[in-house]
């Protein structure tokens, strides 16, 4: 196993796997404190829009997939503060509009030879240096906005009414959560996809949830234990040559299912 | 339809206020003064405005007309919200919880201070809180959330304490306990409290506002508490709540 370590691709895979799961562990952390995992979907897989357009006119995959998923935050965003009922249906419609269009651009595209599934599912062994750079300043850009404004999102994801009493702008951090949200799913899309990022995002947050007893733990927690299942899914999948970001979640849906075994055998015995 | 400002300092007028959601007009013709040693209980029946009420005092809501006078500029307002079941599985400490009610000094304050802290120590040890500081919110019970929620709402000093429903959700010993917590503030600061445990608040409460549409003002120490009890006691000792809420609904000449 340690030989691999000296081929490049494996290097980037692990730093990939590490930079998403400090990405998932502290926005899946909010997304799921603020029980939004559903729109997290919708704008993860709206990116693939973005995807679309980006290899249809040539542009840089991330830019496409990040204007894309940013927009998509937006109008959630503006949908769920001013009607909120109608949220479940604009997440739809966000969600397969935005596959449409990719996969529309995509058909369009002359001479297109872009692995398509790549971007669904995930191949954190083809991740480039480029990429890396990328995924680190997102990554940066999370952590220190995360950071300055951990008081207010804390704020508003415990008690948004409470919230804004006490003079914190709802709307507009509720606003950023999501477009840090689009970032963080545009972060991942390389290493287990956009239609697996949910999972990665909810997962290890949700075994962190349990254990944690603040919102800081809980990202901290869900980091590690994301840290943990990307790698051991990453060895797995170079090991048996498997589609690396349903390794991913399957190590996690396995963990998690053994996590909640052990919690009821545990809850019983007391 | 004066209310009587008595020899504590008025805090707030509400003059001729009028509110409707859409068409159907909520509150008519509102006029309340909340003096500084008050402990009112509004009281009504559901739908009858209360809680429309309570938002045009914290400012959430703008009445159309009529105004909400405040005879100090810099007089805050504390507001412990009615479901304390809400989030029960959020990860945070009872402590972290009444740190929100600290309001930031500025944007960007990553960590909270030694000062902020000692604040919300004070507020937890005002509700009888500080030795569960760092227990989860989620495994207290309703009457001791409902202490943690008026600690939060202490952080920010406020002159007037606002409660909605406080004892709602809580059982019969818990619900005393929480009127002499609310009977101990009320000594340095006013109270205002939605209520339905009629019975209760009678008690507690030296004030009481009826609203259903309109208001009807009760200053409950002018009126003797004792008489209205005797007059309505019934043969098991117990008050009917039905008879005193017809009572305090006629009007001011009771």
């Amino acid at each position: 196993m340690f030989e691999a370590l000296q081929y490049d691709f494996i290097k980037h895979a692990i730093i990939a796997g590490v930079l998403v799961s400090i990405v998932s562990g502290v926005i899946g952390s909010l997304v799921v404190a603020n029980r939004m995992v559903f729109l997290a979907g919708g704008i993860a897989h709206s990116a693939y829009g973005g995807i679309g357009v980006a290899i249809f006119f040539g542009l840089p995959i991330f830019f496409g997939a990040g204007i894309f998923a940013i927009i998509s935050a937006l109008i959630m965003a503006h949908v769920t503060l001013q009607n909120r009922h109608q949220i479940d249906t604009v997440v739809g419609l966000v969600w397969s509009i935005g596959m449409a269009i990719g996969i529309i651009l995509v058909d369009l595209s002359p001479g297109y030879n872009v692995d398509l599934m790549s971007y669904l599912f995930g191949s954190i062994l083809a991740v480039s240096f480029d990429d890396l750079i990328v995924m680190s300043v997102s990554t940066i850009i999370i952590l220190i906005t995360v950071a300055l404004f951990y008081r207010n999102f804390l704020s508003i994801s415990y008690d948004s009414e409470f919230a804004s009493l006490q003079g914190v702008n709802v709307r507009f951090f509720y606003t950023l959560m999501l477009i840090l949200s689009a970032i963080a799913v545009v972060t991942a899309i390389r290493v287990v996809g956009l239609i697996l990022v949910i999972a990665l995002l909810s997962i290890p947050t949700y075994i962190a949830e349990k254990i944690a007893s603040s919102l800081a733990q809980m990202m901290i927690y869900s980091t590690i234990i994301s840290t943990l299942f990307t790698l051991l899914g990453l060895i797995l999948s170079y090991h048996y040559d498997l589609t690396s970001g349903s390794v991913i979640i399957l190590v996690s849906a396995v963990a998690l299912l053994l996590f909640l075994l052990y919690k009821s055998i545990f809850a019983k015995g007391k | 339809m004066k209310n009587k400002i008595t020899i504590q300092k008025p805090l707030v007028q509400i003059k001729n206020l009028n509110f409707s959601y859409n068409s159907s007009q909520t509150l008519q013709n509102i006029n309340l003064t909340i003096n500084s040693t008050d402990f009112l209980a509004i009281i009504g029946p559901n739908g009858g405005g209360k809680s429309t009420f309570f938002k045009l005092l914290l400012g959430l809501l703008k009445p159309q007309s009529g105004e909400i006078l405040f005879f100090d500029k810099n007089l805050t307002f504390g507001y412990a919200p009615q479901n304390t079941n809400v989030n029960l599985h959020f990860p945070i400490t009872v402590f972290d919880v009444v740190l929100t009610g600290i309001r930031k000094k500025s944007k960007f304050s990553l960590f909270f201070s030694e000062d902020e802290k000692n604040i919300a120590l004070e507020a937890l040890e005002k509700v009888g809180m500080s030795s569960f500081s760092s227990q989860k919110i989620g495994l207290l019970s309703g009457g001791q959330r409902q202490r943690v929620m008026i600690a939060r709402a202490l952080c920010s000093n406020p002159d007037i304490l606002l409660l909605d429903e406080p004892t709602s959700h809580i059982d019969v010993e818990g619900q005393k306990q929480i009127y002499e917590l609310l009977k101990e503030l009320n000594k340095k600061l006013t109270i205002v409290l939605i209520s339905h445990d009629i019975s209760v608040t009678l008690d507690y409460a030296d004030k009481v506002a009826y609203i259903n549409k309109t208001l009807s003002y009760h200053d409950m120490s002018k009126l003797s508490t004792n008489s209205i009890k005797q007059k309505l006691q019934s043969h098991d000792g117990h008050i009917c709540e039905v008879e005193i809420l017809q009572l305090l609904a006629k009007g001011h000449n009771v």
